[in-house]
């Protein structure tokens, strides 16, 4: 579905990414991971159109991707993802005030209702049903985590792009937004790829894990080379069975793609 | 004649931080989340910044003559650069994310502007008014005191000549308690109107 062609990223003199070539089918859950430095988030602002790659292109279902930041792709940080000044509620309904009303980004009415009702739905999805009237800062960060979920998916994106999401959780609380992400990944047909410090979770999530690091290095110009993908595992059933299952009753996804 | 004294001031007072508060909100809002816009009228705003207001009275009394509107622009011009610096730069410094979640949920730049800059511009708007309140007292008390006919830094100058402490002592303890009286109605009409910006302080 998504294609890379021979992506460069370059900052001046400084090259990050190089000779990034990709082919990521629809309904595949893909893992980046990587050293500091690598290019991971790079790669992930590319596809989110956040930044024009220097060299290559990129294309969806065959048409070339806008270096623009849209609808069809969602995106979670680690931080930031939820806007402080409104409720939960509020942060949901953005994305439907923003689409259904250029100018004002305001809903009144029955079209509100309507809203109102389809941003409940989804805050059902990802257990905040609860918690529709309290603000960000009231809410611990799996909580706020779960929100910008809920907030991207509003949307309806094809693609869900995830920058190491759950990096800034406690452990047992990243356990049940793993669990969380498969559901919600498998209900809504998406794609993701996320980017992530912490390998078995992303040999535990993922259906295709990409290592990002530096083919060549020049000791005296370390800038000169960038980062491309060293290793590219598809997980088949074998191979996914093979690392330790993380608890809290995480499935990995075998299906190879469809 | 007190009443009258009073009202005078802070009529002007209230005036002048209005305009600043308006200025400072459009022009702060256009700074921060628009960066051409920001680096062209930037150094503007700062060359005005730096100009010590008090400086300015002489030219704003030619210019504007000895009435009302001097006062009041020289309250304007002594606290609206700071104002607006404040504003642009809260604006310009929040994070970057926002503004990408912004786009990617549908949202066009006047969409990021309304949603999501000037909802988190207004709480740091009402936050630099309560601290130019102490500025906006000063320039109101030098202009008052060089020309004016009523008006409270009028009668503290005026009975200066005569040594009257038993007049000015009561007006400066009066003056006072109207910049607190503000202050409080400040603080608590942003508590109540933007709660989610407090909430880590309660």
């Amino acid at each position: 579905m998504l294609n890379l062609q021979n992506i460069w990223v370059e900052y001046g003199e400084k090259v990050v990414l190089e000779r990034v070539s990709l082919d990521i089918t629809e309904g595949s859950f893909i893992s980046i991971i990587g050293p500091s430095g690598a290019g991971k988030s790079s790669l992930l602002r590319v596809i989110l159109g956040q930044e024009a790659p220097s060299r290559g292109t990129i294309t969806l279902d065959g048409a070339p991707l806008p270096a623009e930041c849209g609808p069809d792709r969602g995106v979670v940080f680690q931080r930031y993802s939820v806007f402080p000044h409104l409720t939960v509620l509020g942060n949901v309904l953005l994305g439907l005030e923003f689409s259904s009303s250029p100018l004002i980004a305001r809903l009144f009415g029955s079209a509100r209702r309507a809203a109102m009702a389809e941003a409940e739905a989804m805050l059902e999805q990802v257990g905040l049903a609860d918690s529709r009237n309290l603000y960000p800062a009231q809410m611990s960060g799996g909580m706020q985590q779960r929100l910008a979920i809920a907030q991207a998916l509003i949307k309806r994106p094809r693609i869900l792009l995830l920058d190491e999401p759950f990096g800034a959780l406690d452990p047992g609380i990243r356990g049940d937004m793993h669990a969380l992400i498969t559901r919600l990944w498998r209900e809504h047909g998406l794609t993701i790829i996320m980017v992530t410090h912490d390998i078995k979770e992303a040999f535990s999530l993922g259906t295709r894990v990409l290592t990002l690091d530096k083919r060549r290095h020049d000791p005296h110009a370390p800038q000169r080379y960038g980062a491309g993908v060293v290793y590219d595992l598809e997980l088949t059933r074998k191979q996914a069975a093979e690392p330790p299952i993380a608890p809290l009753g995480i499935t990995i996804d075998t299906k190879v793609n469809t | 004649m007190f009443w009258a004294v009073t009202l005078a001031g802070v009529w002007r007072l209230g005036l002048g931080l209005g305009l600043a508060t308006t200025t400072a909100l459009l022009v702060g809002l256009v700074v921060g989340a628009l960066p051409p816009v920001g680096s062209a009228l930037g150094p503007l705003v700062t060359a005005i910044a730096v100009i010590p207001p008090i400086a300015l009275l002489p030219i704003l009394f030619i210019v504007f003559g000895l009435g009302e509107v001097a006062k009041v622009a020289l309250i304007v011009i002594g606290v609206a650069p700071f104002m607006v610096r404040d504003v642009a730069g809260h604006i310009g410094s929040l994070p970057r994310e926002q503004v990408v979640k912004a786009l990617t949920l549908g949202a066009n730049s006047w969409g990021v502007v309304l949603r999501v800059a000037l909802p988190q511009a207004l709480p740091r708007l009402f936050e630099a008014l309560r601290l130019s309140l102490g500025p906006a007292w000063v320039f109101l008390i030098s202009a008052e005191a060089i020309a004016a006919d009523v008006g409270l830094g009028y009668r503290i100058f005026l009975v200066r000549r005569y040594l009257a402490m038993d007049v000015i002592i009561p007006y400066v303890a009066w003056i006072a308690l109207l910049a607190v009286v503000m202050d409080l109605a400040l603080s608590n009409g942003s508590r109540r109107l933007f709660g989610w910006a407090h909430a880590g302080a309660r």
